[in-house]
């Protein structure tokens, strides 16, 4: 099972190991990819420290948490098998496992498309996550941005729900900082316009 | 996490009262259940691949303290309730809900520190086995949500039953029904009555006002769920409904690849097909099908694929089954996709293996 990060006994476990076996920077997350090919503990460590970022970003993308979840773990999978050919200097770590978990659901909306129409309407079951922030406000808020251009909703969608930079999202959605700069803020200024503030 | 500080530019921030509302909008944790599930295969997916020094750093499974904490432990058999009861019937449609309404209900409740839970029934076949567990905080207003992080499921056999997956869902703050799903072992040949022990060592209890925390590099996390030991522990008799079990070593070639069904799993809430793939081209590291599978006037989608790393094959899995494996079957694969470490390669089908079943 892995660590908790939350969990202290563990989370000590994981900075002792890296530091002592690695002898890196923490902050890095270049040193931490290098080290995860020849170090599972590295691995679990960009795993952590990503894993609710990357659901978040899913959730978004998908009908029901499950699939969410599903989801997740396939990007780190995937992310694990490629950790090898991970080049450092690039734009980092985490716009990497962005690009793998976004086509990822791709696939996955590939898959649904294949699908037969359900027998009878689709159940009220979004997942308790969903029904935590479930206030109107919040519902209206997603409504909008789904209903934004694809760019923008993306660049919006990696902004506010995984908190990635502009260059991140630059890099998730093969375009430039600038451009992804000015996808975030039509995004916004299209959203704001809709509740006039 | 910015790994090089200055590097970026911040996103412009024409309303931070809008971010802040777009940020909670999009603010999803995952329950305890999908994260167990995502840890679970995470975990596994690491220990596939032998790497050098590599070295799994994971909590030790700390029996010693649930034995402890089981002997001091409460333990108050109580009577199922039944408006959690009501709403397993909804959480589902395709082999969930044949699953659900083939189970045995079986009400057997326990409650440690006033968390009541409930074992409300058990479904099992030859592919997976379901659980259904209502957990009920009796004192309530410590807790803004409750959810199951799964449990260990063995048989007469001492046979473990491998968890797949779990959902979990809330009546309201103190309450949720949750499923889990395990896959049954015997390779599709266990079937017929056996004892279980389900024992469930912890449940999660997320936190009224969640406290998050800094990490080493300024960013903010944190997990709102904490732990809260059991042991809850039951015993229950369940039949395992047979299943049917191929080789029909069935293929297809198209793109130059030949797809090949080398095994296949017939079961009530599910089929299990065991695929291997000659021919593909060189720059990805694993595969998979867009896929669906025809048989008896129905199309089973597929709803996941678990790769073997490194190997040219997968296991693929419906989201539903079916009570009459006879007859003409056919696996359509409309493209192949391959992830290498920064593109896709994708590949179109269609590829349609055809086997028929006695």
């Amino acid at each position: 099972m892995v660590t908790n990060p939350h969990d202290r006994d563990g989370w000590v476990e994981q900075l002792d190991y890296i530091a002592l076996d690695t002898r890196r920077s923490l902050d890095l997350d270049d040193d931490l990819a290098l080290a995860a090919r020849n170090d599972i503990a590295a691995f679990e460590l960009i795993y952590t420290r990503n894993r609710s970022a990357v659901y978040r970003y899913l959730r978004t993308r998908t009908i029901s948490g499950d699939d969410a979840a599903d989801l997740t773990a396939l990007t780190f999978e995937r992310a694990f098998v490629a950790i090898g050919r991970y080049r450092p200097g690039g734009v980092g770590v985490r716009a990497w496992l962005f690009r793998i978990a976004r086509n990822a659901s791709i696939d996955h909306g590939r898959r649904r498309l294949a699908e037969p129409p359900p027998d009878r309407p689709p159940e009220s079951n979004e997942g308790p996550e969903l029904r935590i922030v479930a206030d109107e406000d919040a519902t209206e808020l997603r409504q909008r941005v789904a209903a934004l251009p694809p760019d923008q909703r993306d660049a919006i969608v990696l902004r506010f729900a995984a908190g990635l930079t502009a260059r991140e999202i630059g890099a998730v959605l093969g375009k430039t900082e600038a451009a992804s700069q000015k996808l975030v803020s039509r995004g916004l200024a299209v959203l704001k316009e809709a509740y006039r503030v | 996490m910015s790994d090089r500080p200055g590097a970026d530019a911040p996103v412009p921030s024409p309303d931070s009262e809008l971010e802040a509302r777009l940020e909670r909008a999009f603010g999803a944790d995952p329950t305890p259940a999908q994260l167990a599930a995502i840890d679970r295969r995470v975990s596994v997916a690491v220990k596939e691949v032998p790497r050098r020094h590599a070295r799994w750093v994971g909590r030790p499974r700390r029996r010693w303290q649930v034995v402890l904490l089981a002997a001091a432990a409460l333990v108050v058999l109580v009577g199922a309730g039944t408006s959690l009861l009501s709403m397993y019937p909804n959480l589902g449609g395709g082999g969930y809900r044949v699953a659900w309404d083939r189970s045995e209900k079986l009400g057997l409740s326990q409650i440690h520190d006033g968390y009541q839970v409930t074992l409300e029934a058990a479904y099992a076949d030859a592919a997976q086995t379901m659980i259904a567990i209502s957990i009920q905080d009796t004192v309530g207003g410590r807790s803004s949500q409750v959810g199951f992080y799964g449990g260990d499921l063995t048989d007469e056999a001492g046979r473990a039953y491998t968890s797949l997956s779990g959902g979990s869902t809330p009546a309201d703050s103190s309450s949720s029904v949750n499923t889990v799903w395990f896959e049954t072992p015997g390779d599709g040949a266990l079937s017929g009555n056996h004892h279980f022990v389900l024992n469930v060592p912890d449940i999660g209890v997320r936190q009224v006002n969640p406290v998050f925390s800094t990490l080493p590099d300024g960013s903010q996390t944190g997990n709102p769920w904490d732990r809260v030991a059991g042991p809850w522990r039951f015993e229950f008799d369940l039949a395992i409904a047979p299943g049917t079990v191929l080789s029909p070593a069935a293929t297809a070639t198209a793109n130059g690849v030949t797809a090949t069904v080398e095994s296949v799993l017939i079961a009530r809430s599910t089929i299990r097909l065991n695929m291997t793939y000659a021919g593909l081209p060189d720059g990805a590291e694993s595969w998979t099908a867009i896929a669906t599978v025809l048989h008896d006037g129905k199309r089973m989608a597929v709803g996941s694929s678990s790769s073997r790393l490194g190997a040219a094959g997968e296991e693929l899995t419906t989201v539903e089954g079916t009570d009459n494996p006879s007859g003409p079957w056919v696996v359509q694969i409309d493209e192949m996709v391959g992830f290498g470490p920064q593109d896709q390669i994708r590949l179109q089908g269609p590829w349609q293996i055809s086997f028929v079943a006695p």
